[in-house]
């Protein structure tokens, strides 16, 4: 009779559902702020890149935080091109519209469009991490109806989401009863704790997305530009052994720290750390010798939480040990794109770049262009290509940002000799150094060579020669003969 | 002794067929004979110690001056090596005259040969045969006691890859007689004469053996002929074959019907360095011209243009021409064995070089090393090694890098357990003095003065620290734990 009465008083004066519940909420308490998402997305084709794979329809699930808006995974709308809604009130779809979203933390927020006809969404409130917590998932499926599932809060750690490069905090639910990983929420008796991320089928572990991120996911959200919190712009090594400490000058009587073994160009103290530093504490956390700060809710962390749940544009202090003598940094908490990145180890929602001239494709090398080389991907392709993915990465510099390579050459007489070539990375076209898609448009629209376009490549690979007139008439019949819409992206 | 085949293959012979040939077939079956052997190799990740020797058969005949001509892979790395005519039980004690690991030939001798070249003849290497001609190959295969005799037709000519080092490539024929397991080093036979001898196959299709032709045994056989095998040429340079692009050909202002390779690039410190530059169109080679498909027309075939180098030795004149700039030049060449920085050959008969501090052994990249990860070596080598093994000759403008050295094993101590993921990592320098060969490494090391050594590593920027004081501390029980000889192949 208690339940009823406050359920009643609930729904009355309209507050969020779980706020005076006591215990998990019943599926009735939040049938309301549940929403079954159906994504259809069509991802471009990577080798060649005018053309766009088949439609793929996939499910998720979200939850409320406005009247309107539902959260889900950043994961699910990846290539989306059309997003429709299932609520509990309603028998039809409603389309909605991606209003912000952040891959590095997997979350994206979705706006129901307006103008359609639905019961007002009751939005989540959402709580706090205890460990051990017994945990409740629910979800709303096809048929509208509220399924849930049970496990326990395990633990929280910080790790990489699988479609970013940057790690988070994430809290793993053990035991958990059902498959869960595509955004079902979960409760922590009257509060939900997070949205799944992922479900390890072996330990029957689901990884959350912590309502701490969330929070701060869409407080940025109502910001008027979403700006995104940092990343890391180096890299950093445990410092157990006792030789390297005494080699860093470190005193006897410091036991914390791990020092900078390579910096990249991009991210959080990158310009500000140096190789060989040795960081002691960061915003005043001392970081252990494996990277681990204490944590009071959490315990014991790796220090990268410290620096991507950080808003960009915010001051980190930095404790180090330079050249023995202990000093404080103050680093500017920053973060990037994926597209600033040298070889970008993701292609989402977006059409790679690329210019067909006589024939030759010319693109840029990005991570998934290495995968169509298969699941062995690392294996099989060219070592060159993989040995600049793998280094140079996340070392963009002016005068390479981006690594241009001829990915095919499609077969006709004016590249004749050549058909076989694939997979080099350009350094010149015409005399002009080569670090960027724009530097191909530019040289191979500006002044040529005597008529012809002059493409040279990084290790022993001819040079490549395009007669200018006569490939403006190959290219009207390449376009023609394998039906390629549009020869050029920019 | 197995045939080397690209993959093994085991076929059951189909037929036997005896030759009509003009020499008797009897006397002939008497100059094949059958050699056994103990081959063991090095374990090049710890070249103190060998690998697990192995046994083989595999076939041979006589040539003159009393030699058995047959395939090194039939006695590289031996140890013990018996010879056996089928007509006798009596096993002849043997040693390797000469041993051409690239071309994958060997002469050897009988240690106490009376009675052994009685009622032989030494059989007679003659010409290329012609295609589509039918070719008769003597041998042991599968280990048989008797001599097998199949037949088969020549069905191609070209230049190949020759499986005993994995790289050397030199001419091949190819012919549909069954060439098994212990045919190798068999004399291929045709009008009496030796026309090649079987050497391999393939498993990824039925009936296809291949056999080294007489050009190549002949060019062995000169080379040996002043007591000493130089073996091949080979001009260090890179080569485009595909100069069909008329674009391409006014770009390098050839003449409208000039047809050649491509100069693409000159190995560091190799003999062509001066002679040559990056778009260079070589046109004729030795008087042969060179079309654009790298191929000259040769033994009345159509080969690849390398073929008019392989019938020089080294130390041979060889005349080019080629354009530059538009004008047709001329350049002597003297034929060297320019070689890259890492050796894409397998080697034979040698004892690796390592060298052993603090318990970290460091050995020369070779493609030996890396085979040791097994069959699936070329995929399943670390990333950075594969990228030096396919690309270190491109890459490296350093005159002074005579090899690259990596860190093969850490035997574990004190000394090196927080380095374990240095392993398989390449060095590139020693408190940032370069490190250009092994050697170098060691003496670097031995002759450092600080508390802490600094190794730094090519295609990776951490530095691995040891600690000096400690490592010399535990050298020797290291050494004498993990039952290491010395500390060093050559002398520290």
């Amino acid at each position: 009779m208690k339940r009823i009465l406050q359920t009643l008083l609930i729904t009355i004066i309209s507050i969020p559902i779980s706020v005076a519940a006591q215990g998990f909420p019943k599926k009735d308490e939040v049938k309301d702020s549940l929403a079954y998402i159906t994504v259809y997305s069509q991802a471009y084709n990577q080798y060649m890149p005018w053309k766009k794979k088949n439609v793929v329809r996939n499910t998720y699930y979200g939850c409320a935080v406005s009247s309107s808006q539902i959260l889900t995974t950043a994961e699910a709308l990846i290539d989306s091109t059309f997003i429709k809604i299932k609520l509990n009130s309603s028998n039809e779809y409603l389309s909605a519209k991606i209003k912000s979203l952040d891959y590095s933390l997997n979350l994206a927020l979705l706006e129901i469009d307006k103008g359609q006809d639905y019961k007002p969404l009751t939005p989540v409130v959402f709580g706090d991490y205890k460990e051990g917590a017994q945990l409740r998932s629910y979800w709303l499926n096809s048929r509208s109806e509220v399924i849930t599932g049970r496990g326990y809060m395990d633990r929280a750690l910080v790790s990489k989401s699988s479609c970013s490069h940057t790690r988070n905090l994430t809290y793993v639910v053990a035991n958990a009863s059902q498959e869960t990983g595509w955004g079902e929420i979960f409760y922590d008796q009257d509060k939900a704790v997070g949205i799944a991320s992922w479900f390890d089928g072996d330990s029957k572990e689901s990884g959350v997305i912590p309502a701490e991120t969330i929070k701060i996911f869409l407080e940025e959200s109502k910001k008027e530009s979403y700006h995104g919190f940092g990343m890391i712009g180096f890299k950093a090594e445990k410092l157990i052994d006792p030789a390297r400490r005494r080699f860093l000058s470190l005193p006897d009587d410091e036991t914390n720290g791990v020092y900078i073994s390579s910096l990249r160009n991009i991210g959080t103290g990158a310009e500000e750390l140096k190789v060989n530093d040795c960081i002691v504490a960061i915003d005043n956390h001392t970081i252990n010798a494996y990277g681990k700060f204490k944590h009071p809710l959490y315990g014991e962390l790796n220090y990268e939480y410290l620096i991507t749940s950080k808003p960009i544009g915010e001051k980190i202090n930095f404790e180090i040990y330079r050249n023995g003598k202990k000093q404080s940094l103050e680093v500017e908490c920053k973060n990037f794109k994926v597209e600033d990145m040298l070889v970008p180890y993701y292609q989402r929602s977006k059409q790679p770049k690329f210019i067909i001239r006589g024939g030759f494709v010319f693109e840029q090398l990005t991570r998934p262009y290495l995968k169509l080389w298969g699941s062995d991907w690392r294996g099989s392709v060219s070592p060159y290509l993989l040995d600049i993915y793998k280094r140079l990465s996340f070392k963009p510099t002016p005068e390479r940002k981006e690594v241009i390579i001829l990915s095919q050459v499609i077969p006709d007489d004016i590249n004749v000799g050549y058909q076989q070539l694939a997979g080099l990375v350009v350094s010149k076209i015409n005399n002009k150094n080569i670090g960027s898609m724009d530097d191909v448009f530019d040289a191979l629209n500006g002044d040529s060579i005597d008529g012809f376009d002059i493409v040279e490549f990084e290790l022993d690979y001819p040079t490549i020669v395009i007669d200018r007139a006569k490939a403006a008439i190959a290219d009207m019949n390449i376009s023609q003969r394998y039906r390629i819409p549009q020869m050029q992206n920019r | 002794m197995s045939v080397r085949f690209y993959l093994a293959i085991i076929a059951l012979i189909t037929s036997i067929t005896f030759a009509t040939d003009s020499l008797g077939i009897e006397e002939m079956k008497k100059s094949v004979v059958m050699i056994q052997s103990a081959t063991q190799a090095p374990d090049f990740t710890a070249p103190w110690k060998m690998q697990p020797f192995r046994q083989g058969i595999g076939s041979g005949f006589i040539i003159d001056n009393e030699r058995i001509l047959t395939n090194a892979h039939n006695v590289a790395n031996a140890k013990y090596i018996i010879v056996k005519k089928q007509s006798s039980a009596q096993k002849y004690l043997a040693r390797v005259e000469f041993i051409a690991n690239d071309c994958d030939l060997a002469t050897l001798k009988i240690v106490e040969p009376a009675g052994f070249f009685d009622s032989t003849s030494s059989l007679e290497i003659g010409d290329l045969p012609k295609l589509h001609t039918t070719v008769t190959t003597y041998g042991f295969p599968l280990g048989g006691s008797q001599l097998s005799v199949t037949q088969g037709v020549v069905s191609r000519i070209q230049v190949d890859r020759y499986s005993h080092t994995g790289a050397d490539m030199h001419l091949v024929i190819q012919t549909d007689a069954a060439i098994n397991p212990g045919n190798s080093g068999g004399p291929v036979m045709q009008n009496a004469k030796v026309v090649g001898i079987a050497f391999q196959g393939l498993t990824s299709a039925e009936n296809i053996g291949y056999m080294i032709p007489t050009t190549v045994i002949k060019h062995f056989l000169t080379d040996i002929s002043d007591g000493h095998y130089d073996g091949y040429g080979n001009l260090g340079m890179s080569i485009y074959p595909g100069l069909h692009s008329k674009s391409y050909s006014r770009y390098l202002k050839l003449p409208e019907d000039a047809q050649g390779v491509v100069v693409l690039s000159t190995l560091v410190g190799s003999s062509v360095t001066d002679k040559f530059k990056k778009n260079d169109c070589i046109s004729k080679i030795d008087g042969w011209e060179i079309d654009n498909d790298g191929k000259i027309m040769i033994y009345g075939l159509r080969l690849h243009y390398a073929e008019a180098i392989e019938a020089h030795q080294i130390g041979d004149k060889i005349d080019f021409e080629f354009y530059r700039d538009g004008k047709l030049l001329k350049t002597t060449v003297t034929l060297a064995n320019d070689r890259p920085i890492i050796n894409y050959s397998k080697m034979y008969d040698v004892k690796p070089d390592y060298y052993t501090y603090g318990g970290f052994v460091f050995v020369k990249l070779s493609r030996d090393f890396l085979e040791s990860w097994g069959n699936e070596w070329i995929k399943d080598i670390p990333s950075y090694l594969k990228f030096l093994f396919y690309h270190s000759s491109e890459i490296n403008k350093d005159t002074h890098l005579k090899e690259y050295v990596v860190i093969s094993k850490i035997l574990p101590d004190e000394v090196n357990s927080y380095s374990e993921r240095f392993r398989n990592k390449v060095v590139k320098s020693v408190n940032n003095e370069p490190v250009n060969s092994l050697r170098d490494l060691a003496s670097l090391i031995e002759n450092n003065k600080n508390d802490y050594i600094e190794i730094k590593f090519r295609g990776n920027n951490e530095t691995m620290i040891i600690d000096s004081k400690l490592a010399k501390a535990h050298n020797a029980t290291i050494l004498e734990k993990y039952n290491v000889t010395s500390q060093s192949s050559f002398g520290y």
